[in-house]
């Protein structure tokens, strides 16, 4: 399928981008007339994503974090990339509370959250190299009365 | 004590931002470890009139106090939780350790 939209992005690996990445997701996906949770479901998976290229990836170091927004018809295709360490075993760091960092008050609920907000998600990582996460979620028609 | 924390007699309350992510929760985190250091907080009231969204980190924050006041026999109870918290809250489990009540009044009368 066409893409109808695109919008790419780079940032440092601070903190305070988490933010600007989600208004970002909220800006792109505006004209498709989201609800309120829907749009808040999208901010919290891409603010899981952008933390955990953060703390994971880069850890204390800087890095860039690369963020891609892609709109497909009413499908919205987030991909958050970082060149940073990788992960050993996705699958591992995808089971619910698996996390490295317990001290430092981290749920493990990262994955977990992107799977429950968004429709699809894909993680691809190597250690040494990186990773980039992709989240899809499509946004319905809204009947326009519907309340 | 930042203008986010108010200590009542029986609690501390702690007005939420509008968004509970990494930089945030880190935030409230160093401020509780310091005003813990030299006033007794058994119980939390954490007020979400204001937040719009909140992340695992959030969810990460909340579960540190919560053993921060647990070890003590207090306990954590949240107010004004819109739609989209409770939400993440269902989800994360978080419910479990925390009690919903309705608003600061209902925290003044049934804390003890």
């Amino acid at each position: 399928m066409m893409t109808t939209n695109q919008v790419t992005v780079e940032f440092v690996s601070n903190p305070e981008n988490e933010k600007l990445a989600r208004v970002m997701i909220s800006a792109f996906s505006t004209i498709l007339d989201p609800t309120l949770e829907e749009m808040a479901d999208m901010k919290t998976a891409v603010s899981e994503a952008v933390t955990n290229a953060i703390i994971h990836g880069y850890e204390k170091k800087r890095g860039m974090i690369r963020m891609e927004l892609q709109r497909k018809n009413r499908t919205v295709i987030v991909k958050i990339a970082d060149k940073g360490e990788g992960i050993e075993n996705i699958e591992k760091a995808m089971e619910p509370l698996f996390t490295t960092k317990p001290d430092q008050e981290r749920t493990g609920m990262g994955f977990s959250f992107m799977e429950a907000f968004m429709d699809e998600l894909d993680v691809v990582s190597k250690v040494g190299e990186g990773t980039t996460v992709t989240m899809k979620r499509t946004i319905p028609k809204r009947e326009q009365y519907r309340k | 004590m930042g203008e986010n924390f108010q200590m009542y007699k029986k609690f501390l309350l702690i007005e939420l931002p509008r968004e509970l992510d990494q930089y945030q929760a880190d935030k409230i985190k160093r401020e509780c470890e310091i005003l813990f250091l030299d006033q007794w907080v058994k119980n939390i009231v954490l007020d979400f009139k204001e937040t719009e969204m909140m992340d695992s980190s959030g969810v990460g924050m909340i579960i540190g106090r919560y053993k921060q006041v647990s070890a003590l026999g207090g306990k954590i109870y949240v107010i004004h939780m819109n739609k989209v918290i409770r939400k993440v809250v269902q989800i994360s489990g978080l419910y479990k350790i925390i009690k919903e009540l309705e608003d600061l009044d209902a925290a003044k009368k049934c804390i003890s």
